[in-house]
């Protein structure tokens, strides 16, 4: 099911896949829907231009590998970006934490 | 149903896609790599390799969002290339006004103030004496150059720091350039001919200044031009 909140916070979901080590697009993909249980349905191909996005801030950083014949794009977390995750993941768990105080 | 549905989803997207030849290349290279390596998968577990490439189309989503997304940073980046070359072309066109006052001096050193100041119809000064505008034409014109230097200098540090990448066709802002002054060297030689028609040498020398450097301009714009569109595709 395709999740409404899931677009907002795709900068802070690529980052966190990446904390884990270099990955390809698809396997952020693979990971992004392992991790979740498959509950994020992200429309694969958007992913390409926010990790561009991420990139061109200086937040990832790419370089082209060859894996049995083919080329692969491969992205991984700069020190940059991983200041960035952490700043970004805080603000999500203190907003996790409010809404939990009011609902609950 | 298309034989190759994964090709036919990349040569939409290509076509959707407006951006740079490097962002476009390399969103093609990763679109098709991950949609192969999505098809393989779903071949592994059972599906025909048509089928695989389908569904493997379908979870990767429609090409136009995708293609926006990449295109909407490249319209910001056109825009920003588009100003920087106009700050080019304008700095070029200020440096050509600072260079034909330098010769204004000189033909006003050679052939007496009339030949540039005894013009018929003076821009911005009418009623000025042959002296004021012979003067002015050297002294207006040098200070035109010197902000067109510093125009060029402005061109120079933001092109530092720009991306080499280009959206811009090959040799289109020296194509524009050289339009530019191929038109000034055309007006200017018609304004030429026209003083001469009717005061003689006296005035002559007001627009033959300025001719006289647009159309070496227009030339080395041409062969920029033709530089880089004969430039082999690296």
């Amino acid at each position: 099911m395709p999740n409404p909140s899931l677009k907002n916070n795709v900068d802070l979901l690529l980052m966190g896949v990446l904390r884990s080590g270099p990955a390809h697009g698809y396997a952020i993909i693979a990971a992004l829907r392992e991790r979740s249980d498959g509950e994020f349905d992200l429309a694969e191909g958007t992913i390409y231009p926010a990790l561009h996005r991420l990139e061109r801030a200086g937040v990832i950083e790419s370089s082209v590998q060859v894996a049995q014949g083919r080329r692969r794009r491969t992205y991984s977390l700069t020190a940059r970006g991983r200041k960035e995750f952490a700043a970004q993941r805080r603000e999500w768990q203190g907003f996790v934490t409010s809404v939990q105080a009011v609902i609950a | 149903m298309s034989d190759t549905p994964i090709e036919d989803y990349l040569d939409e997207l290509l076509r959707r896609t407006h951006a740079d030849a490097r962002s476009t290349r390399r969103l093609l290279d990763e679109a098709g790599d991950h949609l192969h390596a999505a098809a393989a998968d779903l071949e592994a577990s059972g599906l025909s390799r048509q089928l695989a490439e389908v569904e493997a189309i379908r979870r990767f989503g429609p090409a136009a969002p995708v293609a926006l997304a990449t295109s909407r940073r490249s319209l910001v980046a056109l825009f920003l290339e588009t100003l920087r070359a106009a700050l080019f072309l304008a700095g070029c066109g200020l440096a050509a006004v600072g260079v034909s006052g330098l010769v204004a001096l000189v033909m006003n050193l050679w052939f007496g103030r009339s030949f540039v100041g005894g013009v018929s119809v003076v821009p911005f000064q009418p009623g000025a004496s042959v002296a004021e505008t012979a003067d002015d034409a050297v002294v207006l014109r040098a200070l035109a150059g010197l902000v067109g230097l510093l125009v060029l200098l402005a061109y120079w540090v933001v092109r530092r720091r720009a991306s080499s990448a280009s959206l811009l066709p090959a040799g289109l802002v020296d194509a524009l350039g050289a339009a530019a002054f191929a038109a000034g060297t055309a007006g200017l030689t018609i304004a030429a001919v026209d003083q001469a028609a009717h005061g003689g040498a006296d005035g002559v020398g007001f627009p033959l200044s300025g001719a006289l450097v647009a159309l070496p301009a227009t030339l080395y714009f041409c062969i920029r031009a033709a530089r880089a569109l004969l430039r082999p595709v690296s």
